[in-house]
């Protein structure tokens, strides 16, 4: 029912609209909107005092004057050199290099500055194949003294890693002799090549 | 994360070594396609044969691990993109914060650091128990799994070429499958010889 009703209702609401439309674009000028009672009393008091109708209708010569004074120079942002602190959108930020990179030694990109107290994974390479070869001068405490790290991880490092024996078979013909040769030979410590031996 | 990725590879691998298969099938629609291209082609990359992929390991026994380059590690190793060093454990007893220790130290940080317990499944929640607060303190991502899913964790992180770390110790016990033995046998070119 309430359906019907309104179905009605806004039909009523669109009789003749189209001229009702026409009727109002077609006037030169659009009327005005009545104002609100309190507004239009407000308005009369305000031009019934001399003063306030002056200040509305003649030019304020002090406020012209430093309108006229105020002069804006623009410049543009100096390009940030610490990317770190920028916009993600700055330019500084998008990778400055494009090419492919290169298979690095040890199979990750390595630091070019250690922290103090931070071991390289090539340090601590060299630090066991020191170990290895000499245990009495290559000791915990000369290993904190080359590279700065504490006491108790100098020693935890030497007593429980080490760096691996390699032992090769003898070959059996001139084949296996010529495989051998591209395997390294046995050395403190294994750094193994990249990719399987060839067959 | 990266405990439900190794569990996803599980799915790939069903044998007890460590070979890394990813399937890439490519089958023509000829519906699609209007035009005969071939028989559906199936290709197979073993990432464990890839050259450039770094360090993996191929199988594991209770002994040690034989790497991708062809060599036997024996004993519980730290496995490291292209570099192996021998840990100097008993046991899964000895996997606390002192053994770890280096891993702590190493500059630039690990991006993962698996820890490849044995095969003690009652072990790895006190490991965790253990661990817990050193993860937290050290600021590592640790992976705590058993030997096999470590094996398998690690070779696949390191074929996408992260900066992953591996110490793991081999597990007590082992299932081997009749294919494990037909393997070990070739190897050895033993397999068409009768067992003495």
């Amino acid at each position: 029912m309430g359906m019907v009703t309104s179905r009605i209702h806004r039909a009523a609401g669109r009789f003749n609209v189209e001229n009702r439309a026409e009727r109002v674009l077609a006037k030169s000028k659009p009327e005005a909107a009545p104002k609100h009672p309190t507004t239009e009393k407000y308005l009369q008091e305000l031009w019934k005092d001399n003063e306030s109708k002056e200040s509305l209708t003649k030019k304020n010569q002090q406020l012209d004057g430093f309108l006229k004074d105020v002069y804006v120079t623009s410049h543009d942002p100096p390009s940030i050199k610490n990317p770190k602190f920028g916009k993600p959108s700055e330019r500084d930020r998008m990778p400055q290099f494009r090419g492919t990179v290169e298979d690095t030694e040890l199979g990750y990109a390595e630091s070019e500055v250690v922290a103090e107290g931070k071991l390289t994974l090539r340090q601590t390479m060299q630090l066991l194949a020191d170990f290895k070869t000499d245990s009495q001068k290559n000791d915990a405490a000369a290993v904190v003294a080359k590279y700065k790290i504490q006491a108790s991880t100098a020693d935890n490092i030497l007593t429980y890693f080490g760096s691996l024996n390699v032992m090769i078979n003898e070959p059996k013909d001139r084949q296996e002799k010529l495989l051998q040769k591209q395997v390294p030979k046995p050395s403190t410590v294994v750094e193994i090549e990249e990719g399987i031996p060839k067959k | 994360m990266f405990a439900t990725v190794s569990r996803s590879f599980l799915g790939l691998l069903v044998r007890a070594s460590g070979h890394q298969t990813s399937r890439s099938i490519s089958f023509s629609n000829a519906q699609r396609s209007g035009a005969y291209d071939s028989d559906g082609k199936t290709t197979i990359t073993i990432l464990n044969n890839e050259p450039g992929l770094g360090l993996m390991v191929d199988s594991y026994s209770k002994v040690g691990f034989r790497l991708n380059n062809g060599s036997f590690v024996v004993g519980p190793i730290a496995l490291f993109p292209k570099t192996v060093l021998s840990w100097n454990v008993q046991s899964d007893e000895d996997i606390n914060e002192q053994s770890l220790d280096l891993f702590t130290v190493l500059e630039p940080r690990p991006d993962v650091l698996i820890i490849g317990f044995g095969n003690r499944p009652e072990f790895k929640i006190q490991l965790d128990r253990l661990l817990h607060t050193f993860r937290v303190k050290k600021k590592l991502n640790l992976e705590i799994l058993p030997t096999d899913r470590a094996v398998s964790t690690f070779n696949f992180l390191n074929a996408e070429g992260r900066y992953v770390v591996a110490a793991m110790i081999p597990p007590k016990a082992i299932n081997t499958t009749d294919d494990d033995y037909a393997m070990s046998r070739d190897r050895k070119k033993k397999l068409y010889l009768y067992d003495d």
